[in-house]
């Protein structure tokens, strides 16, 4: 290779050398960065490598010295000394390397290379190191040091003043403090001194005056912890080594025992466990006044119930009582409800068998198990226990009366509790306001009444009191028109009135008034004031209708007459809060079961409206199940009927097919098919699928009152639906009796068990796809099955007998042509 | 944590464990009066759940059997341990002390690293 061609090369290699060289350094890889410039001062002998050298070297060597690494560092100290063109820039940090390696030797040679000048100007940071070194554990470096440096003189006059301050010489003191001057190394031992003068008041001022680095630094923050007492003080003796400790020890007058608590706490930096806090006063109990350490560890024992045993043998010993009921807390924290309802059971026990009336404390924990019970049942039990002991308390009633409502006000427990709570409590909004509700659920008016006025009469702004007196009066005001006592209807009207519930309450009275009038002789102005009170209540004919025909029942004013003068309401199509309107009065006046037949004789005068609302209207399915569920309740299953098919037509539920089987029986479930009990069986099936519990639980009651009916005679599905029992009832006539009542009696049990067979493994869908492939066919057949189950199982019979082989002489086309669905075009056989 | 914790609802309300319930709920009610809701609402809810702890005979004994109050540790600490208001330091100690003062960080602290070349 030709020379030039070599040098560029070479020179090639030394940039990119240098490159990462530079790279490792700036990167502070200082060791990598050594290996690099070692190879190119190798390669050129040029300075700016030993210059880069050395500074590795140096870094490296400090790095170690921060690690407190000064072996390795003095090793690194040596090599950048060859390489540094002024290794004293940095013999500060050599020279304390050497003291902290501990190496008399080395020390002294150290120091002595030391230059007056050096300590005097160039190293203040050693200079006040070392003067603080030498007024404490090193006196011996005075020796080594230049003798004719400033530093010695202040040395000296450092000494004396500390000497002058142990001898309590004040006038020497200061006179040697006064000497020192301001850049002196011994500026902040002069700040300690006057600091220790004035302890401890001058101790936060000498905090902010020493640089972080001063060598006195730690002896300010000393005396400042002999100014700290109790958990404070035990925290920066943490920070202290043993020897610091014993002397602020001495200088607190710490004892013995003392001092062992606090070497003990300062084991335990961060949080102290229960367990550890409970053996530490156990331990040095002797520190505390009576009784401290004791209901401390007490305390203690619930977080910590294994230190029990200790307990009792170093204290008081617990009573009965007391061990179980600490166990019971503590099993409560843990969350062992049971164990903690068994130590709390024992805790019952101890306080019976002690003289001192406990029947309040008893009380008290059961009712603290009964709060912690998971099922409210048990709670509700422990409740009641609770009374046993304690027979006064208001909270223990009304939580038992509120779970019995929940279930159901009429059941004898609820009623039975009300009785004694208000016996107890007779004045008690909260158990009056019970008594007002449940007497109204059960139809009590009278004593719904008797309760509401005492209510009224401690809580004069109590709704449920005013409504209950308001329709109170009102219904005495009807009685007194029915029995024509008609001075003391007045009188009524005027206390409902009084009452002031609103517009619309006083235009019920007025409404009242007008009926009132129109029995008594004055039927122009009954007319005005029963349709200004029906303006005033409604907005629509309809309602307004309902309850006009209702209270004329009510009071046996004739219907006619009364309805002459309002706004007919055939053909009005009600919104949906008209309709709600509706469900409300039909709810209101059908409480009383007394009025049902009336109530229905008034629906008759709105039933058109009612039809074609439903019809023609597009309600949404919670309102019509509302309505739905108000028309059961009194009755009306022609209304429920229609009401099931428009909603059957639109929704895919469950409870519409069950409402149009249901309906259709009048509700009476001992009219039931057995083809209808099959269907009922699907459609309960779908309720489950839906998770529609209220429509399961409603054919369950409806199937159950069947078999209770049933319950002497077979239930084969024939036997119903042919009647081959005699005990059928006179009133009900099957449809499909007249329709196989041909068939010998001997054939129809063969077909009967068939079609029982048949009919657990085809469902109506699966039957209407096998009459006919048309979708239109099978869709009108199907519909014609869910609104009259009968069609399902006669189509049934007619397929057990084809498959048995039994002619029958009855067709497909027949049967359907019996319940009016138009018939098929496919086969009209099996 | 907020000192108000630490404390008994009688130590809330500076009342005795045997206070009547009208002294308690008379206490309530200057605590109320010197501590307003629209001031430190804490502290008044600290002061009503005291109240309400241990406002009659029922609620006092439901507290002594099922609330056992943890004192402070710290607090039970400074109980054992020596509290000198005014702690002198003879010229010997503060020797000892300046002595002692002296450790491997003192050193090591003592000179500050600055760059050097």
């Amino acid at each position: 290779m030709p020379m030039k061609d070599q040098q560029t090369v070479s020179n090639n290699i030394d940039n990119s050398l240098e490159q990462q060289a530079l790279s490792e350094l700036n990167a502070k890889h200082y060791k990598e960065a050594i290996d690099l410039y070692k190879q190119l001062w190798e390669t050129s002998d040029d300075k700016k490598w030993q210059q880069q050298l050395a500074y590795c070297y140096l870094q490296r060597a400090l790095s170690f010295a921060e690690r407190a690494m000064y072996r390795e560092a003095l090793l690194l100290w040596d090599h950048y000394i060859q390489f540094a063109e002024s290794p004293d820039e940095a013999y500060d940090h050599y020279i304390c390397w050497q003291i902290q390696s501990q190496n008399s030797n080395n020390i002294q040679s150290a120091l002595k290379l030391l230059s007056a000048q050096q300590i005097d100007k160039q190293y203040p940071e050693l200079a006040a190191l070392l003067g603080c070194l030498l007024l404490t554990e090193h006196p011996e470096f005075q020796r080594y040091l230049p003798q004719n440096s400033i530093f010695i003189a202040h040395l000296k006059l450092a000494q004396t003043a500390l000497q002058a301050f142990l001898e309590n010489n004040q006038q020497q003191l200061n006179e040697a403090l006064k000497q020192l001057p301001y850049r002196s190394a011994f500026r902040d031992f002069r700040t300690l001194l006057n600091t220790v003068q004035n302890h401890p008041q001058s101790i936060e001022q000498a905090l902010t005056k020493l640089p972080v680095n001063s060598p006195y630094l730690q002896t300010i923050n000393l005396l400042q912890t002999c100014t700290l007492d109790g958990t404070k003080l035990v925290q920066q003796l943490a920070k202290c080594s043993y020897a610091q400790r014993s002397i602020i020890a001495e200088i607190k007058g710490v004892n013995n025992q003392q001092q062992q608590l606090i070497e003990s706490l300062i084991q335990y930096p961060d949080n102290v466990s229960d367990k550890v806090k409970f053996n530490l006063l156990l331990q040095h109990q002797s520190l505390w006044t009576s009784g401290i350490a004791e209901n401390f560890c007490k305390s203690l024992l619930i977080n910590y119930p294994e230190g029990l045993k200790d307990f009792n043998n170093c204290f008081t010993t617990l009573d009965r009582f007391e061990n179980n009921r600490i166990k019971a807390l503590a099993n409560e924290r843990k969350g062992n409800n049971v164990e903690a309802e068994q130590y709390w059971r024992q805790c019952v026990e101890a306080l019976i068998d002690q003289s001192a009336d406990n029947t309040l404390k008893i009380a008290l924990i059961i009712r603290h198990m009964a709060a912690r019970q998971a099922e409210l049942e048990s709670s509700i039990q422990l409740t009641i226990e609770s009374l046993d002991y304690d027979a006064e308390d208001l909270v223990s009633y009304l939580k038992i009366l509120q779970y019995f409502n929940q279930y159901d006000a009429e059941i004898v427990e609820y009623q039975q509790w009300l009785h004694i709570s208000l016996e107890k409590f007779p004045h008690n909004i909260e158990l009056l306001s019970f008594a007002v509700q449940v007497a109204n659920i059960n139809k009590e008016y009278k004593k719904a009444c008797e309760y509401a006025l005492t209510l009224s009469s401690i809580d004069p702004l109590n709704n449920i009191a005013k409504q209950t007196l308001f329709f109170g009066y009102l219904e005495q005001a009807r009685q007194l028109i029915l029995n024509k006592e008609f001075p003391l209807v007045e009188q009524q009207i005027k206390q409902a009135e009084d009452l002031k519930l609103g517009k619309k309450y006083q235009a019920r009275a007025q409404l009242i008034r007008g009926l009132f009038f129109f029995a008594n002789k004055d039927k122009t102005q009954a007319q005005t004031l029963i349709d200004e009170a029906l303006k005033t209540i409604h907005q629509d004919p309809v309602n307004a209708i309902l309850q006009a025909a209702m209270e004329a029942l009510l009071t046996e004013i004739p219907v006619a007459s009364i309805l002459e003068g309002l706004k007919p309401a055939e053909d009005y199509l009600l919104t949906d809060l008209q309709l709600n309107g509706v469900i409300q009065q039909l709810n209101h006046y059908g409480k009383d079961f007394d009025h049902q037949l009336l109530l229905l004789k008034a629906l008759d005068r709105v039933k058109s409206a009612l039809l074609t609302s439903l019809s023609q209207q597009q309600y949404d399915q919670p309102l019509l199940l509302v309505l739905s569920q108000t028309l059961d309740n009194i009755n009306a299953f022609d209304l429920l009927q229609h009401c099931a098919k428009v909603a059957a037509a639109k929704w895919n539920a469950a409870i519409w097919q069950y409402y149009l089987i249901y309906s259709d029986l009048n509700g009476m479930a001992e009219k039931c098919s057995s083809a209808q009990i099959n269907r009922l069986e699907n459609i309960r099936e779908q309720a489950i699928t839906d998770k529609d519990d209220r429509t399961k639980v409603l054919i369950d009651v409806f199937v159950e009152q069947y078999y209770q009916a049933h319950s002497e005679t077979s239930t084969g599905f024939i036997s119903n639906l042919f009647d081959l029992n005699d005990d059928h009832d006179d009133e009900y006539v099957d449809p499909t009796e007249q329709l196989f009542k041909h068939i010998p009696e001997d054939d129809l049990l063969k077909i009967s068990n068939k079609t029982e067979e048949l009919m657990m493994e085809t469902s109506p869908e699966q039957l209407v796809k096998e009459l006919t492939q048309d979708s239109d066919n099978n869709e009108h057949i199907l519909i014609a099955m869910m609104q009259d189950p009968d069609l399902f199982s006669a189509l049934m019979v007619i397929k057990a007998s084809a498959s048995l082989g039994i002619n029958i002489n009855l067709n497909i086309n027949d049967i359907l042509g019996f319940f009016n669905v138009a018939p098929t075009y496919g086969s009209d056989t099996f | 944590m907020h000192n108000a914790l630490m404390k008994t609802p009688y130590q809330l309300l500076n009342v005795k464990p045997e206070a009547t319930d009208a002294e308690i709920k008379q206490a309530y009610l200057q605590k109320v009066k010197d501590n307003p809701p629209d001031r430190d609402q804490l502290q008044f809810q600290l002061i009503h759940d005291a109240y309400t702890s241990i406002k009659d005979i029922k609620c006092r004994l439901s507290y002594e059997l099922f609330n056992v109050p943890v004192p402070d540790f710290n607090k039970v600490i400074d109980q054992a341990l020596p509290s000198q208001q005014n702690t002198t330091i003879s010229a010997e100690q503060f020797n000892s002390l300046l002595q002692v003062s002296i450790d491997d960080s003192t050193i090591q602290n003592a000179i500050s690293r600055a760059e050097k070349k």
